[in-house]
C-alpha cells in the first residue's frame, strides 16, 4: 500500500530524475526544481498564450529572488544543430558546471525557447501554454501508463473528477503549480530519452523523490506545517536519517485526491491512515512498536465510537471522539516517551483535559495505554475479565444441569405411565 | 395434571398490583437494556453493527441504553422502598431470606430427580430457584447500575477512585450483563415457561393468582400456613373467612 502510494508520488517527479541525485535536496541547494516555479508562475498569467519572452518578464517580476531560474532560449532553434554545440563545456556560451551528466536531449524540458522557434523543433505542437487541459488531454486517459525498466508498470492516469473534487482541484490550482514544466515531460520525449532517466526509477530512489518533493513541492506553499513536520519523529528520520520507512505529506494526505482534513469524514478515517503503517507488525516490529494499537484503540469507546459513527449514515454528527493525532499530535508528532510528547505520562492528563474538562490526574488511567490488560497492568481489569471467563459457563453450567435433571426426571416418569395405559 | 392435591378451583392471590406492575417494567427495561447493551458488547461482528445502525447509530443507542437503565434505576429504587414498607411497617415475613433450607431443598430435588427419592423438597412461599434467580438480580442490578454509572460519569467516578475503575467496569458491566441476559433466558425461561410445572406460560405475575393445586404441589409449606391461618380466624369468630386475602409478602420482581 505504501510503497504503492510512494511509487505514484515518485511518477510526480519523473522529469525529476533527470538531475543527478544528490543530498542537496535535503540540504536545500537549489536545483532545477527549485527554480521551476517560474514556469508555473507563467502559466497563473493571463488567458491569453503569452509569447515566451513576455512569460519571462512576468517571471522576472514575480520572482526576483531566483535568479537561477531555467534561462529562456533567446534564440531561434531554426537552423541550429544541438544545443550543445554552443552550450557544451566547450562552447561558446558553456552551461552550469552542474548541467554535466544531462542528456542534452531534455534541454528543452527546462529551456523555453522563444515562441516562434520551438514548434519548428519539435514535430508536434506545442501548445502556447501549460494549462490543465493540455496536461490531462493525455492524463486522463485510464490506460495510460509506462514500463519501467524494473519491469514495473506505472499508472500516468489522473482521475480528472477526483482532482476537481481534491483540494487543490476546488481552488483552481494548476498542475504545474506542484509539476513545473520543467519537471515534467511528455510521455514522448521521456521515451526520445531512450528510458534512461527511469533507469534511476527503483525502490529506494522512488522514496528519495518522495522526500524531495514534500521538501520543495509541498513545503512552498506550506512552509509552516513543513516546518513543524521537520521537528516530529516522522519528519526528524525522513530528513535527518534518511529514514524511508517513515510518510511523508502524501502518504497521509494523498496526492491528487487531497482531502480536506477538517471534515469529519477526514476524521473518522484518519484511524485507518495511521495503521496503514502502525497496523504492519513487519515494519513496526524494527522499530519495537506494536503494531496493536489499533486493535486497541477500535477496543475502547473512543474506537469503537469513531469506527461506529463512520459506519453511520450521517457521519457529521457529533462525533468529536478522539482519533490518533487529538492525542499523539499531527505534524508535530513525538515519540511517545519523548519529553515533549503529549502522550508521556507527565503530559498526558493535560491532553486529556482538551476534551475532558475538569478531570483529574486519575483519568487518563481510565484509559489503558493500548496495553491489553494483564496480571500486573490494568490488573483489575484483567482479573474481572478472568472471573467472567469462568463465572458465565460455570453458572450458566449449573443451570443447564439442573433443568436436565428435572427434564429427564419428567420425561421417565410420563414414559412409565404411558407404559402403564 | 400432576396427580398432586385435588381440583378445589379455588386460587390465592400471589402478587399485588404493584409488584405485577413492577414486574412489567422490568420486563420492559431489561430487554430494552439487552436489545441496546448486547450490540455494543459485540460490536464489530456484523450483525451488531447491523442493529446499532439499524436503531440509529451508536449514539442514538446509547441515549436509548441510558434512558432504559435509568427507568430500571428508579425501578429498583421503588422496589426497595416498597420493600422496606412491607417488611418494616407491614411486619412481612422475609420470605425471600436465603437460608441452609434452601441448600437441603435443592439436594432433595436433585435426589428426587434421580429417583433416590419418593417426595419432592416441600417449599414455602419461594423455591430455592426463585430465591436463585431473584438475588442475582438484585446482585446484577447493583452491580450494573454501578458499573453503568461509572462510565456514563467518568471523571465524577475518578475523582474518587482509580481510573483503572472506568476499564474496570466495562468489563464488569460487559461480563455482568451477558450473564444476566443469558440466565434469564436459561433459568427463567424454564422456570415461567418450560418447566412442567407451568408449561407453557405462568399467567401468576401477571395476573397475581395461582390456583390452590399449583400450591399444593409447588409451595405447599405456605398453603399449610394460609389455611392454617384461616382456621384461626375462624375460631376466633370470622364467620366468613375470605378465600383470597393476599398475605404481605417480600416479593421477588
Amino acid at each position: 500500500m505504501r510503497r504503492a502510494c510512494l511509487a505514484t508520488s515518485a511518477a510526480l517527479v519523473v522529469l525529476d530524475l533527470i538531475v543527478p541525485h544528490s543530498a542537496s535536496w535535503a540540504q536545500g541547494v537549489p536545483t532545477v526544481a527549485d527554480r521551476a516555479p517560474s514556469v508555473a508562475a507563467a502559466d497563473d498569467g493571463g488567458s491569453t498564450p503569452a509569447p515566451a519572452g513576455t512569460a519571462d518578464g512576468a517571471t522576472s517580476s514575480r520572482r526576483p529572488a531566483d535568479p537561477d531560474s531555467p534561462s529562456i532560449v533567446p534564440h531561434s532553434l531554426e537552423g541550429r544543430a544541438a544545443c550543445i554545440t554552443c552550450h557544451g563545456p566547450a562552447g561558446r556560451r558553456p552551461f552550469p558546471g552542474d548541467h554535466l551528466g544531462r542528456p542534452s536531449a531534455a534541454c528543452l524540458s527546462c529551456h523555453v525557447p522563444s515562441q516562434s522557434s520551438r514548434a519548428q523543433v519539435a514535430n508536434t505542437p506545442t501548445p502556447p501554454r501549460v494549462t490543465n487541459e493540455y496536461c490531462l488531454a493525455c492524463h486522463e486517459k485510464q490506460d495510460l501508463k509506462m514500463v519501467l525498466p524494473s519491469g514495473q508498470e506505472l499508472s500516468l492516469y489522473i482521475d480528472k473528477a477526483a482532482y476537481a473534487k481534491s483540494m487543490h482541484g476546488v481552488k483552481h490550482m494548476s498542475c504545474t503549480a506542484c509539476h513545473p514544466d520543467n519537471q515534467t515531460k511528455t510521455l514522448e520525449a521521456s521515451q526520445s530519452n531512450a528510458g534512461k532517466p527511469h533507469d534511476a526509477f527503483t525502490g529506494n530512489v522512488a522514496r528519495e523523490l518522495n522526500r524531495g518533493i514534500i521538501q520543495r513541492g509541498c513545503a512552498k506553499c506550506h512552509e509552516p506545517i513543513f516546518k513543524q513536520y521537520r521537528e516530529s519523529v516522522h519528519g526528524k528520520a525522513l530528513i535527518e536519517e534518511s529514514n524511508l520507512d517513515v510518510p511523508s505529506c502524501t502518504d497521509c494526505h494523498g496526492i491528487h485526491n487531497i482531502r480536506n482534513p477538517e471534515t469529519m469524514l477526514f476524521r473518522l478515517d484518519s484511524p485507518d491512515t495511521c495503521s496503514k503503517c502502525h497496523g504492519d507488525a513487519a515494519l513496526m516490529g524494527k522499530y519495537n512498536l506494536s503494531a496493536n494499537v489499533t486493535k486497541s484503540y477500535l477496543n475502547d469507546f473512543h474506537g469503537t465510537t469513531v469506527r461506529l459513527g463512520r459506519k453511520g449514515s450521517t457521519p457529521e454528527i457529533d462525533q468529536y471522539k478522539a482519533v490518533c493525532y487529538d492525542c499523539h499530535g499531527i505534524h508535530d508528532i513525538k515519540k511517545v516517551k519523548d519529553p515533549a510528547s503529549r502522550v508521556v505520562r507527565e503530559n498526558l492528563a493535560e491532553t486529556c483535559r482538551r476534551c475532558h474538562p475538569g478531570s483529574n490526574a486519575n483519568f487518563p488511567a481510565a484509559w489503558t495505554s493500548h496495553y491489553e490488560p494483564d496480571s500486573k497492568r490494568w490488573a483489575l481489569v484483567y482479573w474481572v475479565n478472568v472471573f467472567y471467563k469462568w463465572a458465565i459457563p460455570g453458572i450458566l453450567g449449573g443451570f443447564v444441569f439442573y433443568i436436565a435433571l428435572e427434564l429427564i426426571h419428567e420425561l421417565i416418569v410420563r414414559v412409565k405411565r404411558w407404559r402403564q395405559g | 395434571m400432576n396427580g398432586h392435591g385435588e381440583s378445589s378451583g379455588r386460587t390465592f392471590v400471589r402478587f399485588t398490583a404493584s409488584q405485577r406492575v413492577e414486574h412489567f417494567v422490568n420486563i420492559f427495561g431489561f430487554f430494552g437494556l439487552c436489545l441496546t447493551g448486547i450490540p455494543q458488547r459485540f460490536n464489530g461482528a456484523a450483525w451488531a453493527d447491523g442493529m446499532i445502525q439499524a436503531m440509529g447509530g451508536i449514539d442514538v443507542v446509547r441515549g436509548m441504553h441510558r434512558t432504559f437503565g435509568a427507568l430500571l434505576i428508579v425501578e429498583t429504587a421503588y422496589h426497595f422502598v416498597a420493600m422496606g414498607y412491607v417488611l418494616a411497617v407491614k411486619k412481612a415475613r422475609w420470605s425471600m431470606m436465603p437460608g441452609l433450607q434452601d441448600l437441603r431443598d435443592a439436594g432433595q430435588m436433585i435426589k428426587y430427580f434421580l429417583f433416590l427419592r419418593k417426595e419432592r423438597a416441600r417449599f414455602d412461599r419461594y423455591d430455592f430457584r426463585q430465591k436463585v434467580e431473584y438475588l442475582a438480580l438484585i446482585w446484577g442490578t447493583f452491580l450494573m447500575i454501578a458499573t453503568g454509572l461509572a462510565m456514563w460519569f467518568p471523571i465524577e467516578t475518578v475523582t474518587y477512585l482509580p481510573g483503572e475503575i472506568i476499564p474496570a467496569s466495562k468489563a464488569a458491566h460487559g461480563g455482568e450483563g451477558l450473564l444476566a441476559f443469558a440466565s434469564i433466558l436459561l433459568w427463567h425461561m424454564y422456570s415461567a415457561h418450560l418447566s412442567p410445572d407451568v408449561f407453557p406460560f405462568d399467567w401468576t405475575i401477571f395476573n397475581g393468582k395461582i390456583t390452590e393445586e399449583r400450591m399444593h404441589h409447588e409451595h405447599p409449606l405456605e398453603l399449610e400456613r394460609l389455611l392454617a391461618e384461616e382456621h384461626t380466624k375462624a375460631e376466633a369468630g370470622n364467620p366468613t373467612p375470605t378465600a383470597a386475602s393476599p398475605k404481605p409478602e417480600v416479593e421477588s420482581t
